[in-house]
């Protein structure tokens, strides 16, 4: 299982963040998916059947940018991300 | 119009009968029309483009109109020129005096018939409106003429006093009206033409669901009833209701508002708009096609609607002339009477009924829309889109034009061209580290290299990591490794150590690798330069245009490509970021008479508006399009120096055009009051500035086609 935190373009509003939220947790293989409005980012946790392409085509999908991601290690929770 | 409570702005198109306000709602738009028609005219609303397609794609509509047009023509000749030949031959048929009575009854006859026609009554009948709601307009003007020559005529032939008829003067206003109106239909029926080839040369696209996925389609291809997502930066191809989402839409190209407005579900959203934030998902309630042209077919009618500076004025003065003139025509025939005698009546009322007819500012009023009408349908036919008449006129007064770089003076699609490695790298190790950082950046340079590595069957994975910095460069995490790809300022800014290694390549851009803080090579990427762009900025420096390039790329790059198409080195501005291209542009305003940019691309969307005039190519982002002045489809640099002549030539005719409206009536004025000029030919004078004004509109194509000729035939292209 891997978590990765996407740094996400474009997202102004509630709706935007459930469109985003919505698509990535529709891919198969994605266990957790948390959207972020105030700093745009999605924490997302998902097994190894999931490839990265999936994730960045489904924000594109969606219609917004993937401007950056990195990884996170599993330990902590979302929550606890945010707070930094 | 505009006092109308509601409308923000409306202008007149006196060839196309009608006219466009941009009002706040629709309470506003019923209260416009009632005040319209309260005026004296009868007013539909046609909603902006999407009706208008049904119009023009029916050809038949307008040679119906054309058809119309002609036949009253012929009628109206056909009643007049007996009416005129009667005037000569009725001194000879039947001599002088009361036995004149059999001939001049059947000049009354004849005129009586032509009012009647659908020659003379649409004129009449304007007129009479026009008086009956107290409002001046050149009907008014026609009809007090006519009227006044008849009722003299009439006078004259109970009092048997042959010097108060003038019943050719009338007979000639009717027919020569008459003319012009058929020489307006046929300017506009061009017009429309090039409308319609354009609509069909600019295909739009849209996303629209399909099961699961989302699909590219052509906007015409979208049918009623179809999920079509938008999303940012992205114009709305279809009329539609949105369903999902929300966004920040600019609707300038319906209401002419520059505030963003924010729809959400259930909102209504147009074709042709654009979504500045947000992203949403709509359901189209209107055919694709229908609403994907009727954007194209809607800006070149705003096109022909717009005025310029001298046109405002040009219409205050029409508007204070009608009363003004009806004014003098009895001062005339007063002025006769006291300072000569009642024995002049006779001449009073000529001169009268000479002033009224003379003085008759239709000319005025064809003055612009003419030559902007052929103007801009010539130009579209090009595949050159000019949003407004102003537009036109600043377009011909430009003395610089800058040049983005990528995209624009270039085709914007690089490829790999040169590598060099360091530091224990071989080309293939430098690609994987490079391509797999820039898997997923959506820059072209990106692109570039990663097509490379998929060239030469290199295995890419996935960074750890990864984040873009736009502008400068991308930074990933890969196999544990730090790595840096982008521009030497980004390198540095990272902390990289600088190296003096050579020039980047003459025409594209050069990207530094770093791995873990240590310089690994650099990958050249290679633009290739549009061919005709070199020669577009050598016609450009011809017309006394001078030609500069601004762009975000690196100076080597920049330098590179001014050296090939042209540019002087010291009229190069590299390394520019967005806010830097508005800037750089607004500066060069102070310094120039006036500016034009051209650029394709989102980063030159500012740039774009602070130019006098933005020039975009229309394959590029919708932003940018929407925001210029000029939209250039087909991406062709010689459709630059092609819209500048077509412009120039334009303002010339346009000036030519409101000087012999204006000056030429004035001065018949005076000459006709104090009797120089016979009714008749004060008819034939008002008609021949109008005429003489549309032919010199009509000139327009023909004068551009020659300077073409005469380039091709020297050499120059």
């Amino acid at each position: 299982m891997k978590q990765l935190r996407l740094d996400i373009d474009g997202m102004t509003c509630g709706h935007c963040v459930e469109r985003v939220h919505d698509a990535i947790a529709a891919i198969d293989g994605v266990h957790e998916c948390d959207v972020q409005l105030d700093n745009g980012a999605a924490i997302v946790t998902f097994d190894d059947s999931v490839e990265m392409g999936e994730l960045i085509q489904a924000v594109s999908t969606a219609g917004y940018r993937m401007k950056g991601f990195s990884p996170m290690s599993l330990q902590r929770s979302p929550e606890d991300e945010a707070s930094t | 119009m505009q006092s109308v409570d509601g409308v923000d702005e409306a202008s007149v198109n006196l060839l196309a009968e009608s006219a466009t306000a941009s009002v706040r709602d629709r309470d506003a738009a019923a209260m416009l029309i009632e005040r319209v028609r309260a005026a004296g005219y009868d007013a539909e609303s046609v909603a902006a483009g999407r009706d208008l397609l049904d119009r023009l794609s029916s050809d038949r509509d307008h040679r119906e109109s054309l058809r119309r047009h002609r036949q009253a023509l012929v009628q109206a000749i056909g009643l007049a020129l007996p009416v005129i030949g009667l005037e000569y031959l009725i001194p000879y048929l039947w001599g002088t005096g009361a036995a004149q009575a059999p001939g001049r009854l059947m000049q009354v006859v004849l005129l009586v018939m032509l009012a009647i026609s659908p020659a003379g009554a649409p004129i009449l009948i304007g007129g009479l409106r026009a008086l009956l709601h107290r409002a001046g307009n050149m009907e008014l003007l026609i009809t007090t003429g006519v009227v006044a020559a008849f009722v003299s005529g009439v006078y004259g032939t109970i009092a048997h006093d042959p010097a108060f008829i003038h019943f050719h003067a009338a007979a000639m206003i009717l027919a020569i009206v008459c003319i012009g109106r058929y020489l307006e239909a046929r300017a506009r029926g061009r017009a429309t033409a090039a409308i319609a080839a354009l609509a069909r040369r600019a295909p739009k696209e849209a996303l629209v669901r399909r099961g699961d996925a989302w699909e590219k389609i052509p906007a015409d291809r979208v049918e009623k009833g179809d999920s079509v997502r938008v999303p940012i930066h992205m114009a709305i191809p279809v009329d539609g209701e949105v369903i999902d989402g929300s966004a920040d839409v600019d609707e300038r190209l319906l209401t002419g508002e520059p505030m963003p407005v924010t729809k959400h579900a259930g909102d209504l959203v147009s074709a042709g708009t654009l979504v500045i934030d947000g992203s949403i998902d709509i359901r189209a309630t209107e055919v694709g096609k229908l609403a994907a042209l009727g954007r194209v077919a809607s800006l070149v009618e705003q096109a022909q609607h717009s005025r310029t500076q001298m046109q405002r004025m040009a219409d205050k003065l029409a508007a204070v002339l009608t009363p003004v003139i009806v004014l003098i025509a009895i001062a005339t025939f007063l002025g006769w009477i006291v300072f000569g005698s009642v024995a002049h009546a006779a001449h009073g009322a000529r001169a009268a009924i000479a002033v009224l007819v003379v003085a008759c500012p239709c000319a005025l009023g064809l003055a612009t829309p003419t030559a902007t009408m052929v103007a801009t349908s010539i130009a579209a036919l090009r595949g050159i889109l000019v949003r407004d008449a102003a537009t036109l006129e600043t377009m011909g007064r430009i003395d610089t034009v800058v040049w983005d770089k990528t995209g624009t003076l270039t085709a914007g699609d690089p490829h790999v061209s040169a590598m060099s490695t360091a530091g224990g790298f071989d080309e293939n190790a430098l690609l994987r580290f490079a391509a797999t950082a820039e898997k997923y950046a959506s820059h072209p340079l990106g692109k570039a290299i990663v097509r490379e590595a998929q060239r030469r069957d290199i295995v890419l994975t996935d960074p750890t990591s990864f984040s873009s910095h736009p502008g400068l460069g991308v930074s990933a995490t890969i196999d544990g490794k730090e790595v840096l790809v982008g521009s030497e300022r980004f390198l540095l800014e990272q902390g990289v150590e600088p190296t003096d290694k050579g020039d980047g390549p003459a025409n594209g851009s050069r990207v530094e690798v770093a791995v873990d803080r240590r310089r690994v090579g650099t990958i050249d990427a290679a633009d290739s330069v549009r061919p005709s762009a070199a020669s577009a900025i050598g016609r450009l420096r011809r017309m006394g245009i001078a030609s500069r390039l601004l762009t975000g790329d690196s100076p080597t790059a920049a330098d590179g490509v001014a050296s090939l198409v042209g540019i002087d080195a010291d009229c190069v501005d590299a390394a520019v970021d967005p806010a830097g291209k508005r800037d750089r542009v607004a500066a060069l305003r102070q310094a120039s008479n006036a500016v034009a940019m051209i650029g394709d691309g989102i980063n030159d969307a500012a740039a774009l508006a602070a130019a006098d005039v933005g020039v975009a190519f229309a394959t590029g982002a919708d932003v940018a399009v929407e925001s210029a002045g000029i939209s250039l489809v087909g991406s062709t640099p010689q459709l630059v120096a092609d819209a500048v002549e077509i412009s120039r030539v334009a303002v010339r005719v346009i000036r030519e055009n409101l000087f012999w409206a204006f000056f030429y009536n004035l001065l018949m004025i005076p000459l006709a009051a104090t009797g120089h000029v016979p009714p008749g030919w004060a008819a034939a004078a008002m008609m021949l500035s109008s005429l003489t004004v549309v032919l010199n509109a009509l000139r327009i194509p023909r004068i551009w086609r020659q300077r073409e000729a005469g380039r091709l035939q020297v050499g120059i292209e």
